[in-house]
């Protein structure tokens, strides 16, 4: 072989490893998020069709959760300690995403107790943490599916006076396709969840 | 000379010393709640200044309804609120009310509460006379610091 077709070779076969160096480094994959607050299932479970109120008064449901990626909590207006414990929570999480991110999930408050907490009354009562979070409450059928589609309890209790609501302190990631994607779980810091959830945020 | 003595005297009798309370609190505060809230809740530290134990039996607050003394409680997933009918702070130490913990439920208020307002309450204390104290309402996010490391410590 004289040098001519030599050098030809070499060239090449240099360019065939920097193509191949190239698509492995341009094509290959973003890691997959890992959760560390959190977790995050390997497969995104579909929400049932189900049917709430929103705080404007109008049917919230399923499709009202497509789109863009919810933080859902489930609680009650008449809870002094944890329900507000976790929407100034869930505030700061919104805010770090926002700052770190440029966008952040919306915020669903479903309110277990829909004999005491009106849309108008769940209204005025987030307002008052971020007008920006939603609300709804339903009938007990529709409390039963949701609740049981992204496996979280409720449970009302009476008492002498009243009734005290018992209530799973998860809060529940639903994906822009209206699925379960993963769960926090007490002890709720928003550093651990915003850091968990800015994995989510953006990917294609 | 006699009168100014007398005056002493007279004085000296009509200021007794001041006792301390027993129960002390240390920045105690109703948490502003949204003004659609029928329950509020408040925090902070109960000191016992003396020797014995102080068993508190219940407790009373300016513009609600009703107070008592709960407890969150977290299992297996779950929260609920236990009702404390009696809370005792040790001698000498003090009992930490906190978010996710302990802290005095305060039901159906007059009116709603904002920060800067002031809510007088009424611990009764078992064997002893009632202590009032005088707790203001703050905001949460003024206490944030507080809070960064967790719900606080469980019983």
């Amino acid at each position: 072989m004289n040098i001519r077709a030599l050098l030809l070779v070499v060239v090449a076969v240099i360019a065939a490893i920097g193509g191949v160096i190239a698509g492995v480094t341009l094509f290959s994959p973003e890691p997959p998020p890992q959760f560390h607050a959190g977790t995050l299932l390997s497969a995104p479970r579909p929400l049932p069709e189900f049917e709430l109120r929103s705080t404007e008064n109008a049917p919230f449901t399923r499709a009202d959760l497509g789109g863009d990626w919810t933080l859902v909590f489930f609680g009650f207006t008449h809870c002094p300690d944890v329900c507000p414990n976790t929407l100034f929570m869930l505030d700061r999480v919104v805010d770090q995403l926002r700052e770190r991110k440029g966008v952040a999930p919306r915020v669903l408050f479903v309110s277990v107790d829909a004999e005491r907490d009106s849309p108008e009354t769940i209204r005025a009562y987030l307002d008052y943490f971020d007008p920006a979070f939603i609300g709804a409450t339903g009938d007990r059928a529709n409390l039963d599916r949701i609740t049981q589609a992204m496996s979280v309890a409720y449970e009302l209790q009476p008492l002498e006076q009243g009734y005290d609501v018992i209530h799973s302190s998860t809060i529940v990631l639903i994906g822009p396709d209206a699925a379960v994607h993963g769960f926090f779980t007490p002890p709720l810091h928003a550093d651990a969840i915003a850091a968990d959830v800015a994995q989510l945020l953006g990917r294609s | 000379m006699i009168a100014r003595l007398a005056l002493t005297g007279l004085l000296a009798t009509a200021l007794p010393a001041q006792a301390a309370e027993p129960l002390r609190a240390e920045r105690l505060w109703v948490r502003e709640a949204p003004p659609v809230a029928k329950v509020l809740a408040a925090y902070g530290r109960l000191c016992n200044d003396t020797d014995a134990d102080i068993v508190i039996e219940g407790v009373a607050a300016e513009g609600f309804a009703r107070a008592e003394v709960h407890r969150t409680v977290e299992k297996d997933g779950r929260t609920s609120m236990r009702h404390l009918r009696s809370l005792t702070v040790s001698a000498n130490d003090c009992v930490a009310l906190e978010p996710g913990g302990l802290h005095v439920m305060l039901f159906d208020p007059a009116g709603p509460l904002r920060a800067g307002d002031t809510v007088s309450f009424i611990f009764s204390l078992a064997g002893r006379d009632p202590v009032t104290l005088a707790v203001p309402v703050e905001r949460q996010q003024d206490h944030h610091d507080h809070h960064q490391h967790g719900h606080g410590h469980e019983h």
